[in-house]
C-alpha cells in the first residue's frame, strides 16, 4: 500500500513536471522571410488561411478568479452583443488576399490551397526553435507544394486588460494571430511573423448600441495588421 | 449570487469609464427639420477666444496591471471598498498617463505654442467675421465652436477638432438633454513640406496663422453647410479610409458627403465629420490651394 502511494505521488510530480516544461516553453521567435528560397526555380507555393475559430468579440485579460472574470464578462457583454453582429470576417479575407498577392510579387507559382486536415489534428514535430511544432511535410505530396504559407488568425474583436475585477483601460480594437511559411523538405520556418494589433479607441469607449469608437479602432487594428504583413513579405 | 453580480456590475461601470477629454463629443443631433437658415447664420468661440495649440500624442490611458490581495475582512461592504479604493488608483493612474504624455507632447512643440497663445481665433477667419457675434449677443440660435489645434511632434502635421454646438431652447424637465445639436469637426492640413516646416520652426507666425486660419475656414464651411441641412440628406455605407497622422496611418470608417476645396469630407461611424486633403493634394507639391480655397465664392 505504502509502495503505492510512493509511486502515486512520483506519478503526480512527473506529470506536473511535463506540464510545467510546456508552459515555460520559449517562444517562436520572429523568422523574417528568407528571399532565397524564392531564386529556387519552378517552386511551388501554396497559401492556407486558418480563420478565427469563433466570432468577433472582448478578449479579457488579467480577470484571474473565476468571480473576477464573471463581473469582466458583464462589464463587457453589450460590446460583446456589438461585435458579434458586426463585424464579419470580410476584413480577415482581405488580408488572405494580401498575403497572396504579396507572394505572388516573389513567385510565379503561389495559390491558395485548402488544408485536407485542420492544424491541430496533424503529427507533432520535434525540432528545435526556427522549426514548425506540427509536421507539415505530409502536405508536400498531398497539396503538391514546396513552400506552405499559413495566415492563422486566432482572435479578432476587441482586448481589455483587468486587474482582477478592475479594467486597467478601455476596450481596444484587437487583431491577434501568426504568418508562417514553412519549407515543406525540412519543415524549418522561412519566415515566421507573430500579429498582435491592439488599438486604443479614440475618446469614450462606451457608447452602446453601436461602439464607434471600438468599432474604429478594430477596423484601425486591421489596417495595421496588413501594413505589417505588407512589410514582412 | 445574481444580486451580488448586478452590484458589482454597476459599481465597476463607473470603474471603466474613459478619462475626460476636451476634444471629445458624442454626437447629438435633435434640430429635425429646424435647420438654421444660410443668411442667419452665426457663431461664437465661447469658451476660449484664442487659439489653443497642443501637442498630439497616442491617447493611450492603459494603465499597466496593478494586481492587488484583497482582505477577507468586512464580508461583501469590506470587499466593496477595497475594489473602490483599487479602482480609484487605477484611474488616477490612467488619468496621470494621460496628463503626463500632453505635457511632453506640447513641450514638443513649444516654438508654435510661444507664437499662437495670445492670437485671438477673430483673426483667423477672415470673411467669416461678419458672422461671429460678440458674447453678449449670443443666442439660443448662435452656434458654439471650441476649436483646438493640434501639431505633431516634427511640426509637419497640423489638425484642428471643433466641438460645435447648439443649446437646446428651453431644458425639458428632468431631461438630461442640454444640446439641440452637437458635434466633432476635425481637419487636417496637407502634410507639409520641409521648407514649410522649416519656416514653422524658424518662427515664420505669419505662415503658421495662415495654416491655422485655413484649418478654421474650413470648419466653419463644414459647420454651415451641416447645421443648415446640407449635408442631412447624404446617407452612404460605411467604408474605409486611411489617413496619415502623426507618421501613422489612421482609419476613419464613414462615408464621403462631399468634396470642397481639395478636401474629402467625410462623415464617420460617430457622426463626426473630417476633412481631409483629397489623395491628389496629398500627392501634390503645391499646397498653395490652402489659401486659394477660401474665397467669398466658394464658401457661399
Amino acid at each position: 500500500m505504502k509502495m503505492l502511494g510512493i509511486k502515486f505521488k512520483y506519478l503526480f510530480v512527473a506529470g506536473l513536471a511535463i506540464l510545467l516544461s510546456a508552459c515555460g516553453s520559449t517562444p517562436q521567435p520572429t523568422v523574417t522571410l528568407n528571399t532565397n528560397l524564392f531564386a529556387k526555380d519552378g517552386l511551388k507555393v501554396g497559401i492556407a488561411y486558418a480563420p478565427p475559430k469563433g466570432k468577433a468579440t472582448t478578449h479579457i485579460y488579467g480577470a484571474n478568479c473565476l468571480l473576477c472574470y464573471r463581473v469582466a464578462s458583464a462589464l463587457t457583454s453589450s460590446l460583446d452583443t456589438h461585435l458579434e453582429a458586426n463585424i464579419m470576417t470580410d476584413e480577415l479575407t482581405k488580408i488572405k488576399n494580401i498575403v497572396l498577392a504579396e507572394y505572388s510579387q516573389r513567385s510565379k507559382n503561389v495559390e491558395l490551397v485548402s488544408l485536407p486536415t485542420s492544424i491541430d489534428k496533424l503529427k507533432k514535430f520535434k525540432g528545435e526553435l526556427g522549426f514548425a511544432k506540427k509536421d507539415f511535410r505530409v502536405l508536400k505530396e498531398k497539396l503538391g507544394i514546396d513552400l506552405l504559407v499559413v495566415l492563422d488568425v486566432y482572435n479578432h474583436g476587441a482586448y481589455r486588460s483587468f486587474s482582477n475585477y478592475i479594467p486597467n483601460g478601455d476596450p481596444q480594437g484587437y487583431i491577434a494571430g501568426s504568418l508562417y511559411s514553412v519549407d515543406l523538405d525540412t519543415n524549418a520556418y522561412v519566415q515566421y511573423l507573430r500579429i498582435d494589433e491592439k488599438v486604443q479607441p479614440s475618446g469614450d469607449w462606451d457608447e452602446p448600441s453601436t461602439f464607434p469608437s471600438v468599432t474604429t479602432s478594430y477596423y484601425q487594428a486591421i489596417e495595421n495588421g496588413k501594413q505589417k504583413i505588407k512589410d514582412a513579405i | 449570487m445574481r444580486f451580488l453580480f448586478i452590484i458589482f456590475a454597476i459599481t465597476l461601470v463607473g470603474c471603466g469609464s474613459t478619462p475626460y477629454r476636451d476634444d471629445y463629443t458624442k454626437h447629438v443631433n435633435i434640430i429635425r427639420e429646424g435647420y438654421l437658415d444660410e443668411t442667419d447664420f452665426k457663431f461664437n468661440f465661447v469658451e476660449n477666444p484664442n487659439v489653443d495649440l497642443r501637442g498630439l500624442y497616442s491617447q493611450n490611458d492603459t494603465a499597466n496591471a496593478s494586481p492587488i490581495m484583497y482582505q477577507g475582512v468586512g464580508g461583501v461592504a469590506g470587499l466593496l471598498v477595497q475594489i473602490g479604493t483599487h479602482s480609484s488608483l487605477i484611474q488616477s493612474q490612467r488619468n496621470s498617463k494621460l496628463a503626463k504624455d500632453q505635457e511632453h507632447a506640447n513641450n514638443q512643440i513649444l516654438p508654435l505654442i510661444d507664437i499662437t497663445t495670445e492670437v485671438p481665433l477673430r483673426d483667423l477667419i477672415g470673411e467669416h467675421s461678419s458672422q461671429i457675434v460678440s458674447l453678449e449677443n449670443v443666442g439660443t440660435d448662435t452656434v458654439n465652436i471650441k476649436p483646438i489645434f493640434f501639431s505633431n511632434s516634427d511640426m509637419t502635421e497640423l489638425s484642428v477638432k471643433s466641438i460645435v454646438w447648439l443649446p437646446l431652447e428651453e431644458r425639458r424637465n428632468k431631461r438630461k438633454q442640454r444640446f439641440k445639436y452637437k458635434n466633432l469637426i476635425q481637419v487636417y492640413s496637407p502634410k507639409l513640406k520641409d521648407l514649410q516646416s522649416q519656416q514653422l520652426t524658424n518662427g515664420d507666425s505669419e505662415f503658421l496663422l495662415e495654416v491655422l486660419s485655413s484649418l478654421l475656414k474650413t470648419t466653419l464651411y463644414i459647420t454651415k453647410n451641416e447645421l443648415t441641412g446640407q449635408f442631412s440628406k447624404v446617407r452612404k455605407t460605411a467604408q474605409t479610409f486611411i489617413v496619415e497622422e502623426n507618421s501613422s496611418k489612421k482609419v476613419i470608417r464613414g462615408s464621403i458627403v462631399a468634396n470642397k476645396c481639395g478636401y474629402q469630407i467625410i462623415q464617420d461611424i460617430h457622426s463626426w465629420f473630417i476633412a481631409y486633403p483629397t489623395p491628389e493634394i496629398v500627392a501634390s507639391l503645391n499646397n498653395d490651394f490652402v489659401s486659394l480655397c477660401h474665397d467669398k465664392s466658394i464658401i457661399n
